[in-house]
């Protein structure tokens, strides 16, 4: 198909020397660079576009731009598809491939369609009073539908393979828009110094001066904006950023700007973002967003061919492309007349249906001297044309214009239509601003504000260009003045434009003798004038009931083009003003932003960092599985062959306790405390004494929250007689460093103390098992190992290979063992080195999944029991609380409830069969047959298979636990339809007197 | 002493030489660069809250310690970053700074900490270095806020880093993080990297 819908216009946006071919709906058109998808359809004699979201009515272009609410197209197929991207905004690019929506089985015959036949049962609301009866159709037949019947386009379900990233930045003034007033203001703070950043939607800069007919300085506004725009860029403390969208005004002043980076770029690498998220903290903000031609409801006005008339124009004048041939230009005033006259220009005589009784404006003139037709108090009551609107029923208005004298049927394919201008406020009302209504332009402008934040221009209601470019002009200069300090002044040109006569206040035709066609409010979201009637007359009085009843200026439109026809209807009918029925809410994003955008990088790797120990290659070379332990990546077993995780469990947690092994501790939490009070602070958030805990010596703590709950718990070190090394559990490290960080500044401010965090700064291996011993001898031959000169909780220095190390005497997995310190940079060579001097002694690493059958067996408690709800008592650590001394959640410990003889305590289970594993998590119960609800007795904490008995081992929290010794219960995990009989047995399942860790 | 048999830098496993990115078809010579510091000693001192001791008479091999954000005192050996109220970190590619601190700061005023090994250092440089720390952090770098000579804490795309701002001709930027985090932080950056192409070097 040729693209017979150009114009002969050759002073536009487009490089006609470059074609770009695309498909739209699988045929092939061309365009050419400088085009949207919308303007190329069109010129290509396109107007079918896709269909409506309720009633699948057809649907075409209604504006050019964000304001676009029909043209809905899913763009690219495969990985790359994306639903609902408004045709209006999609840059042209070579094999672009665009198909349209909400339809089958095509755009042309669309089942759906039968929606609009039947739309007297689909009013507003209906979906809140149908599919309630018979209840049982709810799951199997109503939901399925709506869930299929949902949503416009197709969202792809592959990843997306494009690259989005975000971007932080910063200035004095951010300028959101470049129509007059944005360049204004744009050049007047840049000029005085202010660093400036100016946004702009569109692919080119100037906003209405690239479509307005005035002058500035004697210029044509394009070439004055185009100027204005080269000294900018040259300009070193000014941004430039087009194609990119600010949508979201928050806090502080913080915006959110979506920028489209390489979308309109073929082939572009694979390095450059497609997409870029902007965070800009602004000390000002000039919101010169402009302002929206408001569409006018009348019979059947969403057919495709009928357009906003500034939309017909700016098609015609920048992208050299006609709406129509044989158009009805429809308005309530004067601006609707550059449409008219631009078509004139264009060789095609428009028909002007003017709602006013008259206008003497410039524009009004201009088209009456170029021979237009012009019939006044008239208007289009219905439209005609399935798949284009063919022909329009106008007629003359009564005095009262409540109905039509006449009606006529007059051919057409386009209709061109006017309501006036809404002040684009939706950033100013984010930002907190309070709106009030201006009635001499009928509609919401910003008024009180709340942030630094200031409207210029049509978004501030000015809708001339001299009042546009004063105020931008003051607004940059005031702005940029008050952080330039300055007083540079720019000068505020000399502006020609049109005068133009006020508007009809009117919106909303009557409706055609004896016919009841659509009048459409909201054409992206179906909502039609009867539906706000229904609305109002169902009682609801609120705009905001009336919005979420009707979906009135909701979802990705936002009301762009409907909230204030929506609420004058609403007005009307409730026989108030506009503002006494007040706005909705403005709510972020303003237009749609992509999911990839927001995302940014955290995608795959970068999701969320990692941590890794200095041992984390070898572990990896080792074949190691990994589990993450917070952000930590920790292995978990290290299986050989085809061993599976049970089997490679038991090899490494029986090596440990026949021979030796190494475990990596590194990511245990450390924290290095100095100062003359170090002593004292342990002493008091530590429940166990502190005080006399001689230099050298290690010894094991438990802190309790507040509330009198464990907290968390571990070994400390006196280093010397003022530094202390304390260890802390994985997950509660940094939580124990800002748990003493906030003791010691508000708490206690007198204690001397300085607490940093060195889990950093040392790599950690424990050397656990029988052989241990034996193995560290060979490693520190100076060393004394004995005892009697190394006992348990005994620190040593030592060096090897000239590198200072720290062993200390420490055992988690209830063996002898020795946990061995050093600067970071030098843990692989350690932790090589062990492994090299092991081989004799059957050294082999061990997990996370080893090292906590070790301590289960054991009975050490560790996460699973220190879960916020464990009082020491609970978990057999009473004997660690003092009785002699304060310390953090001792008055809690006098509860009541803490005094239980009853209280739930630390047990162990061994299944009855001493096959069957008990799932963590398990309920004890006495009677697993017991009608429900059956008293739960505790539950189990932690579960391993015991390499000292080789059956399955376990240890819970259990009522009376002490008293339940010997005692069988069960197991039960129903949500597994598990039950496990067991008995009761001591915590300490192995080596109860701790007599290993001492020898 | 370092011993450069057995030390392995935070980064050793990510850090590769090459060029990467969108490098091709620029000049080498301006493109950006990424290097791993390594050797390189960092000590945090702490002046105890009941210390009454004068901060602004003491130096270290000459330099005072720097009294409010975002200074850096430095000399072509030392750098001293405000890090915090009474709060400093000190920096350099010399051992001897152990012993320069000790001899001017007494253990009963201050908590010195070596911090050596607990930190991953990354170097960028190049024009776009800036472009490529505005992708991750949300500090005002303009040039009228933060110089040469500035440092700052913050996060990297929730990554807690120290940047240094140690030359404004090429601009040069340190980037410390936790050693753990490392390779996710070098991988971050060097993401951020590849829009401009970038050499490691």
């Amino acid at each position: 198909m040729t693209q017979s819908y150009r114009t002969k216009n050759t002073n536009s946006f487009l490089n006609k020397s470059k074609v770009i071919n695309f498909k739209f709906n699988a045929e092939n058109y061309q365009g050419y660079e400088g085009d949207t998808l919308a303007s190329a359809l069109i010129a290509n004699g396109i107007h079918l576009v896709g269909r409506s979201f309720k009633y699948h009515r057809p649907r075409g272009f209604l504006g050019v731009g964000v304001e676009e609410p029909n043209a809905m197209v899913q763009l690219h197929e495969g990985d790359r598809s994306e639903p609902n991207i408004m045709a209006t905004e999609v840059e042209l690019v070579e094999g672009l491939i665009a198909n349209s929506q909400n339809c089958w089985p095509s755009v042309k015959f669309d089942i759906g369609e039968v929606n609009n036949l039947l739309n007297r049962f689909f009013p507003a609301g209906f979906y809140y009073k149908t599919f309630m009866w018979p209840k049982s159709f709810w799951m199997k037949i109503y939901e399925p539908i709506i869930r299929r019947a949902a949503g416009m386009g197709v969202a792809s379900l592959t990843p997306d393979p494009d690259r989005y990233e975000h971007n932080y930045e910063h200035c004095d003034v951010l300028v959101v828009g470049s129509g007059p007033s944005g360049l204004a203001s744009a050049l007047a703070a840049a000029n005085n110094g202010a660093k400036v950043i100016l946004a702009e939607d569109k692919a080119r800069f100037g906003g209405s001066l690239l479509t307005d007919e005035v002058t500035i300085n004697n210029k044509p506004g394009k070439e004055w904006a185009e100027e204005t725009i080269r000294h900018l860029e040259s300009l070193p403390n000014v941004i430039l950023k087009s194609r990119s969208q600010v949508f979201g005004y928050y806090d502080h002043n913080m915006t959110v700007m979506f920028e489209r980076v390489s979308d309109h770029i073929e082939n572009p690498s694979e390095y450059i973002p497609r997409q870029r998220l902007h965070y800009i903290r602004a000390g000002e903000v000039v919101v010169s967003t402009g302002s929206i031609e408001r569409p006018l409801s009348f019979g059947n006005n969403d057919r495709p061919g009928i357009f906003l008339a500034s939309a017909a124009n700016e098609y015609m004048k920048i992208y050299e492309t006609l709406v129509g041939k044989n158009p009805i230009i429809f308005t309530n005033n004067d601006t609707a007349y550059l449409s008219a006259i631009e078509f004139k220009k264009n060789n095609i005589s428009p028909l002007v249906l003017d709602i006013r009784n008259s206008s003497s404006g410039d524009l009004v003139k201009e088209a009456q001297s170029l021979g237009i037709e012009i019939r006044f108090s008239s208007g289009v009551a219905n439209t005609k044309g399935h798949l284009k609107v063919k022909s329009a029923t106008i007629g003359k208005l009564n005095s009262s214009k409540d109905a039509f004298i006449d009606l006529e049927e007059v051919d057409c394919d386009c209709i061109c239509m006017s309501g006036g201008w809404t002040p684009t406020v939706h950033l100013s009302s984010q930002a907190g601003n309070k709106l009030k209504f201006d009635k001499n332009i009928d509609a919401f402008i910003p008024d009180k504000k709340r942030q630094k934040e200031t409207a210029v221009g049509s978004a501030n209601g000015s809708f001339t260009l001299k009042k546009s470019l004063a105020e931008g002009f003051q607004a940059g200069f005031d702005l940029s003045n008050s952080i330039t300090l300055k007083n540079n002044k720019s000068e505020v040109p000399v502006s020609k434009e049109s005068e133009t006569e006020t508007h009809e206040k009117i919106w909303c035709m009557p409706l055609p003798n004896g016919k009841k066609p659509k009048r459409f409010i909201d054409f992206q979201n179906d909502v039609a004038v009867s539906d706000v009637e229904l609305a109002v007359r169902e009682g609801f009085r609120s705009i905001e009931h009336v919005k979420r009843y009707t979906t009135l200026g909701m979802a990705g439109d936002q009301g762009k083009t409907s909230n204030l026809n929506g609420l004058q209807h609403v007005s009307n009918i409730q026989k108030k003003i506009v503002p006494e029925v007040g706005h909705t809410t403005f709510r972020p994003p303003y237009t749609p932003v992509t999911i990839g955008t927001i995302v940014g990088r955290e995608v795959g790797n970068h999701f969320q960092p990692t941590r890794k120990t200095p041992t984390h290659k070898w572990h990896e070379k080792n074949n190691a599985v990994y589990t993450n332990a917070g952000l930590w990546l920790r292995p978990r077993y290290y299986p050989r062959g085809n061993e599976n995780m049970s089997e490679a469990v038991n090899r490494e947690s029986l090596n440990v306790r026949k021979n030796v092994g190494i475990c990596d501790v590194t990511s245990l939490g450390k924290i290095d405390i100095k100062g003359p009070d170090s002593a004292e602070l342990l002493n008091r958030v530590y429940t166990n004494a502190w005080l006399k805990l001689p230099v050298g010596k290690a010894r094991y703590g438990v802190m309790l929250r507040e509330d009198g709950m464990v907290f968390d718990d571990g070994t400390t070190t006196r280093l010397s007689e003022n530094h202390f090394h304390m260890t802390t559990t994985t997950a509660q490290a940094a939580n124990v460093l800002s748990h003493l960080e906030h003791y010691l500044q508000v708490v206690w401010p007198e204690l001397n103390v300085n607490v940093v965090s060195s889990t950093e700064q040392f790599s950690g291996a424990a050397v656990a098992g029988p052989k241990s011993r034996d193995l560290m001898k060979k490693l520190f031959p100076n060393i004394d190992f004995s005892t009697e000169n190394f006992p348990f909780m005994g620190v040593k220095d030592a060096e090897i290979d000239g590198i200072k190390v720290k062993i200390y005497r420490i055992s988690f997995s209830g063996e002898l063992a020795y946990e061995v310190n050093v600067d970071s940079n030098y843990g692989l060579f350690i932790w090589s080195e062990i492994i090299k001097m092991g081989e004799e002694f059957g050294i082999q690493p061990y997990g996370t999944e080893a090292l906590a059958t070790l301590r289960i067996e054991m009975g050490h408690v560790s996460g699973p029991e220190l879960d916020g709800r464990a009082i020491p008592y609970d978990i057999g650590l009473h004997g660690m609380v003092s009785q002699k001394k304060d310390f953090i959640g001792k008055r809690s410990l006098e509860k009541l409830a803490f005094n239980d003889p009853e209280r739930q305590t630390l047990v162990g289970l061994v299944p009855i069969d001493k096959k069957t594993k008990i799932p963590e998590g398990s309920h004890l119960v006495k009677d697993d047959k017991a009608k429900l609800p059956n008293p739960k007795l505790g539950h189990v904490s932690s579960s391993c298979w015991s390499v000292e008995y080789n059956n399955p081992f376990s240890i819970a929290v259990l009522k009376d636990g002490k008293n339940k010794i010997g005692q069988k219960l069960f197991a039960v995990a129903p949500l597994k339809n598990i039950s496990v009989p067991v008995e009761v047995v001591s915590s300490h399942y192995v080596d109860p007197k701790g007599e290993r860790v001492r020898v | 002493m370092i011993d450069s048999k057995n030390f392995l830098s935070p980064l050793h496993d990510d850090h590769k030489i090459g060029l990467f990115g969108n490098y091709q078809g620029k000049d080498k010579s301006n493109l950006l660069t990424v290097k791993e510091v390594k050797e390189i000693f960092i000590f945090q001192i702490v002046k105890y809250k009941n210390s009454g001791i004068d901060i602004s008479l003491l130096k270290i091999d000459g330099l005072e310690l720097p009294l409010a954000y975002p200074t850096v005192i430095s000399n072509s050996e030392i750098r001293i970053l405000w890090s915090g109220p009474n709060t400093w970190i000190v920096i350099s590619s010399n051992q001897s700074v152990e012993n320069k601190i000790n001899s001017s700061l007494k253990n009963e005023d201050f908590a010195i900490t070596n911090l050596s090994h607990s930190r991953a250092v990354i170097e960028i440089s190049g024009k776009n270095s800036i472009d490529v720390l505005k992708k991750g952090t949300s500090l005002n770098l303009n040039s009228s806020e933060f110089t040469k000579n500035n440092s700052a804490n913050s996060s990297y795309n929730g990554i807690s880093f120290i940047v240094d701002f140690t030359d404004d001709n090429p601009l040069t930027f340190r980037l410390f993080c936790l050693r753990s985090f490392g390779g996710s932080f070098y991988h971050s950056i060097t993401d951020a990297a590849l829009e401009y192409g970038y050499a490691c070097e």
